[in-house]
């Protein structure tokens, strides 16, 4: 049983009876992952409100949790529905991508038609990811790329490298299919690849 | 025999562990074979450990707390 389960498990009974105590336990365990995939859906600007819904939203429907999945899972379902209804609400919508070919887009024009390198990948001057993020210039372009990508790519790659979720699980989160899940996943983790090779070679965004 | 550009292609797959084993092989060959596709690699994983890290040390106290005093605000059902 993972630390969150257990976690869980022991503030469940009281959260079902709307504890307040409790209730703000749970806030502070999940709230990161929440804004992650909030912002990731709809953006900086309305994200906090769109979480702010989804606690309301998940508040009252604790009393009628099943536990059909956990309730992380749970919790980041409401706050992908919320974000799709705010999305609704402003015209906005969530394309699932077409999985149009050529999407290694950074990738694209690197490759000999024999399938080599001709222009191969840069030794990182710093390989350890640790040394990587200790400049400032290095994070910002980094959060400047992943604010760029499509909505659900940066959904998927949330969930997926940052919250360690299964396939399983994310389809059922963003109700996509696993196959466009899986693609949505590659092409979020190229262009963030293509993107700090670039701020490597250059020292530019 | 893979070629580099299939070794980009197949990173996800490789790195999730969705490879089969025949696959997995393959793909260690070209590996130990190709430096470039090496670096391309340690490099692609190095993004998600990157992103990982900058990630987990964002702190979101004061957000939290005023989630919870909103929250504690509303009427009770």
């Amino acid at each position: 049983m993972s630390i969150d389960t257990a976690k869980e498990a022991a503030l469940l009974p009281a959260l079902k009876q709307q504890d307040e105590q409790s209730f703000n336990q749970l806030v502070g365990m999940y709230y990161g992952a929440m804004i992650g995939l909030a912002r990731s859906m709809v953006g900086d600007a309305i994200a906090d409100e769109v979480v702010q819904e989804a606690w309301v939203s998940v508040y009252r429907a604790l009393p009628r949790f099943e536990g059909r999945s956990s309730l992380k899972t749970w919790i980041l379902r409401i706050t992908a529905n919320e974000a799709r209804t705010r999305l609704r609400k402003e015209s906005r919508t969530i394309a699932v991508e077409g999985l149009s070919p050529g999407g290694d887009g950074v990738l694209t024009g690197r490759f000999a038609d024999d399938g080599h390198w001709t222009i191969p990948p840069s030794t990182w001057h710093e390989d350890s990811p640790d040394t990587l993020l200790t400049s400032t210039e290095m994070r910002d372009c980094i959060e400047l790329t992943m604010g760029r990508l499509p909505e659900l790519q940066q959904a998927v790659f949330v969930l997926k490298d940052l919250e360690d979720y299964g396939f399983e699980e994310i389809c059922n989160i963003l109700q996509i299919s696993a196959s466009n899940a899986r693609v949505l996943l590659h092409r979020a983790r190229i262009s963030l690849f293509g993107k700090i090779e670039h701020f490597q070679d250059s020292g530019e965004c | 025999m893979l070629s580099c550009k299939q070794i980009t292609e197949k990173s996800s797959a490789y790195v999730d562990g969705e490879l089969s084993l025949g696959q997995r092989l393959q793909y260690r060959l070209h590996l130990m074979m190709c430096h470039h596709c090496r670096t391309f690699i340690n490099n692609f994983n190095a993004v998600a450990v990157m992103l990982r890290r900058a990630h987990k040390a964002k702190s979101h106290d004061v957000e939290v707390k005023r989630l919870c005093q909103h929250i504690s605000s509303l009427p009770r059902d």
